[in-house]
């Protein structure tokens, strides 16, 4: 009798497993208990051991090869063993291959399973008096040993598991005998072996990614990856990503600014001076932080949030700085920069670009600012009106330079300025614009 | 609202809007009723349409047939469902089969309202549930209020229903609580889902549903799965297309019944279940019912003899280990 070695479940979270190295060979003899392979899970290398004595028949995975939990990794016959054991099912006195045929066939374990040595020999039907305490019906069913209380109820199969059988083409009676499905088969047992036995992994991965059913593929038939691609191009299937955390975050925030009362307001720098100072290190960005800053010095109302019931007026110049990574988006505050030159911050937008890569912002770097600036200038892009962050209380979206000309549009919560002060704010960032003043290094 | 409540604002409902319609029973006038559902009716509509019996049952059931073929709508009230043994006759051999013997030229617009099932230590000759019996009798239409919801459009449904229905109503629900939605009308005679799940179906109706509903949160986290619970609410004619959108779905079902289990109602469900629904069935169905035996006085002995949230969620979940699920 052939025994069978699963990829045994090591961890609840444990859906796979990797087969490490095995420590036999087809022909080894192994004794119950004797460690057989090395496995890893999704936590770690764990030796694994047989639960039967016997001569190795057969490896079934490759090292290196993961397979899912509950795959036969292994066979070993229990029969032939050199170590002169007496194999178990001779202890029992009925031929192995009778007693199989017998149990998948008549369903219902009888009790001829004991330890009485003669019974096999005459009596095949058992007496039911003989006590079959120990011995657990699945277990010799299934020729494993395995200490999951059984789920033996005495059928073959539910009359569902019939029905789902029939759809797929199988045949539950030979499947059991082969010890394909188990006793009793239920729905789930046919379609874990349908999907198996049909579907190449990758082939399920993608199914399962798309929310597609292994009904809408023909019943029978091999199918593989290419297939299921074919399908959901044919059938222009979308895949849906689940929002992350931080694109939830964003819709919050976006809807959230959307509810100000807002107003726009578009003028153009004159870019003479930020070319000639702009270098690869201090960049015109770098530059509109230092002027904008400068702007909201002079202008109390860009320096205003809400609080609750009141409105709060800060003393330094603190402005958020929209920076796109992938499908996610930062706005980066840059505190104090009137009190900052401007390599400090360049270097300081350095340092949240190293930041952002290695996923380390902390909260401290995504908050308190008053205003913002949004600078999609490098793109190409001439004018465009950008959505005010959080709390903010506006923000400049800056285009790209047309015939010495920067085009700024600021985007204005009326409740904090009003358009008189937005126009002097502006005017204020033109003049120092073309202010050499503005460029020199303090 | 209280479910005695909504019951007592169908039947004030019913006999303002219709003025035949009269309720007659032991203590229901003066007193209000031996669990206040027709408290405040007898100053309101008067004593003629209020009117209190002798403790005679037969005479109860037997002058409401008579006054519903003399053209009136009467709503009779058992006080116990034992009780109502002794109306059996008038119930079987008249109630339920006029019509019939009339070839349809007597109609009888009544109701027997059945309050019933296993309080607290009342003891083996008031705590039982019938049923069994009354869903088994040709004529009749019963019905069973788990929710003040239902027994608030049901008992009003049931009143002016041309047709005799009994209404059974639980003792332990008098004092539960609920909305009642006065603007969605409903069907009684369809089972309602009160919970949606994929992995099994549980049945039930009355207290228990009310059992389930404690034990189902265990039974998903422990089994992993999700149950979807019906209260049946009309227990003849049973919804059974409710029962099998849901049991396709499912491929498993559950009855949970608070009556003596041999010949117990669930047992239609369940036959139904492996008639009908065999091919659906991925499990065997499961009966949870009372024990066969005369309800205890002693507490902890009556809530031995009959479901618990806790035995329901315990007695659920081997079954589910067992089979599978």
């Amino acid at each position: 009798m052939d025994y069978k070695v699963v990829m045994p479940r090591l961890s609840d979270s444990m859906d796979e497993g990797e087969l490490v190295e095995w420590k036999i060979k087809p022909g080894d003899t192994v004794k119950n208990g004797d460690v057989i392979a090395e496995v890893e899970s999704d936590k770690a290398v764990i030796e694994i051991q047989s639960f039967k004595s016997g001569v190795v028949k057969k490896i079934l995975v490759k090292e290196g090869t993961t397979v899912s939990v509950g795959t036969t990794i292994a066979l070993i016959d229990t029969d032939s063993t050199s170590t002169g054991e007496v194999p178990e099912n001779k202890k029992q006195g009925v031929p192995a291959k009778e007693q199989t045929e017998r149990h998948t066939e008549v369903s219902i374990p009888k009790p001829q399973v004991q330890n009485s040595p003669q019974l096999g020999e005459t009596d095949k039907t058992a007496s039911p008096s003989v006590s079959t305490a120990d011995l657990n019906p699945i277990d010799i069913l299934l020729g494993t040993t395995d200490t999951e209380p059984s789920s033996f109820t005495g059928g073959e199969s539910s009359p569902r598991a019939r029905v789902e059988a029939k759809k797929y083409g199988l045949n539950i009676k030979q499947l059991q005998k082969e010890k394909k499905l188990p006793l009793p088969v239920h729905v789930s047992d046919i379609k874990r072996y349908y999907m198996q036995r049909y579907f190449t992994p990758k082939a399920l991965k993608l199914i399962s990614l798309y929310h597609l059913s292994i009904d809408m593929f023909e019943a029978g038939k091999k199918h593989n990856e290419a297939d299921i691609k074919a399908y959901i191009e044919s059938h222009d299937i979308p895949l849906e990503k689940p929002l992350t955390i931080s694109q939830k975050s964003i819709i919050a925030m976006l809807s959230e600014s959307v509810k100000k009362p807002v107003y726009h307001m578009t003028d153009y720098l004159d870019t003479a001076l930020l070319n000639q100072y702009a270098t690869k290190e201090l960049t015109v960005t770098v530059w509109l932080l230092k002027l904008i800053s400068e702007a909201m010095m002079q202008h109390d109302n860009f320096r205003m949030t809400w609080g609750t019931n009141t409105i709060q007026l800060w003393p330094n110049a603190n402005i958020s700085l929209a920076m796109a990574d992938g499908e996610l988006l930062y706005m980066l505050v840059f505190k104090e920069l009137n009190k900052k030159e401007v390599t400090q911050i360049a270097e300081e937008l350095k340092t949240f670009k190293t930041k952002i890569k290695a996923r380390k912002l902390t909260k401290e770097d995504l908050t308190g600012s008053t205003f913002g600036i949004s600078n999609l200038g490098m793109t190409g892009i001439r004018q465009f009106d950008a959505m005010i962050n959080r709390n903010d209380c506006g923000i400049a979206a800056i285009g790209s330079e047309s015939n010495g000309n920067l085009a700024i549009t600021l985007t204005i919560d009326h409740r904090i300025v009003n358009g008189y002060q937005a126009a002097l704010f502006m005017q204020t960032l033109k003049d120092l614009a073309i202010d050499p003043k503005s460029f020199k290094e303090q | 609202m209280l479910y005695r409540e909504a019951l007592n604002k169908a039947i004030d409902k019913t006999m303002e809007m219709d003025e035949t319609v009269v309720v007659l029973g032991e203590d229901v006038g003066l007193y209000g009723g031996s669990y206040r559902v027709t408290e405040g009716l007898v100053a309101k509509y008067g004593e003629r349409r209020l009117i209190d019996t002798p403790i005679a049952e037969l005479s109860i059931v037997g002058n409401a047939v008579g006054m519903a073929i003399g053209g009136l709508r009467p709503v009779a009230e058992i006080m116990t469902a034992n009780f109502g043994l002794l109306a059996f006759d008038q119930i079987i051999n008249h109630m339920a089969k006029y019509r019939y013997m009339s070839a349809g030229k007597i109609t009888l617009p009544m109701v027997v309202r059945f309050p019933q099932g296993v309080s607290r230590q009342l003891a083996a000759q008031h705590s039982e549930s019938y049923e069994q019996m009354l869903s088994a009798v040709p004529g009749l239409t019963v019905l069973a209020a788990s929710d003040v919801n239902y027994a608030y459009h049901a008992l009003q449904f049931a009143i002016m229903s041309d047709d005799p229905i009994i209404f059974i109503e639980h003792e332990l629900l008098y004092n539960k609580k609920g909305d009642i939605d006065f603007e969605t009308a409903i069907d009684p005679l369809k089972a309602r889902v009160v919970k949606e799940g994929q992995d099994m179906t549980i049945v039930s109706y009355l207290k228990m549903l009310d059992d389930v509903m404690e034990a189902v949160p265990e039974i998903e986290k422990q089994l992993g799965k999700s149950c979807e619970v019906i209260d049946l609410c009309s227990l003849n004619p049973i919804d059974y297309e409710t029962l099998e959108t849901s049991l396709k779905k499912t491929g498993a079902i559950v009855v949970v019944e608070e009556d003596h289990k041999t010949g117990g109602f669930g047992s239609q469900i369940v036959s139904w279940a492996a008639e009908e629904m065999f091919y659906s069935l991925d499990a065997p169905p499961l009966r949870l019912a009372g024990e066969d035996v005369p309800i205890p006085y002693n507490r902890t002995l009556e809530l031995a003899s009959i479901p618990t949230p806790e035995k329901i969620a315990e007695k659920i979940m081997a079954w589910g280990n067992k089979n599978g699920l």
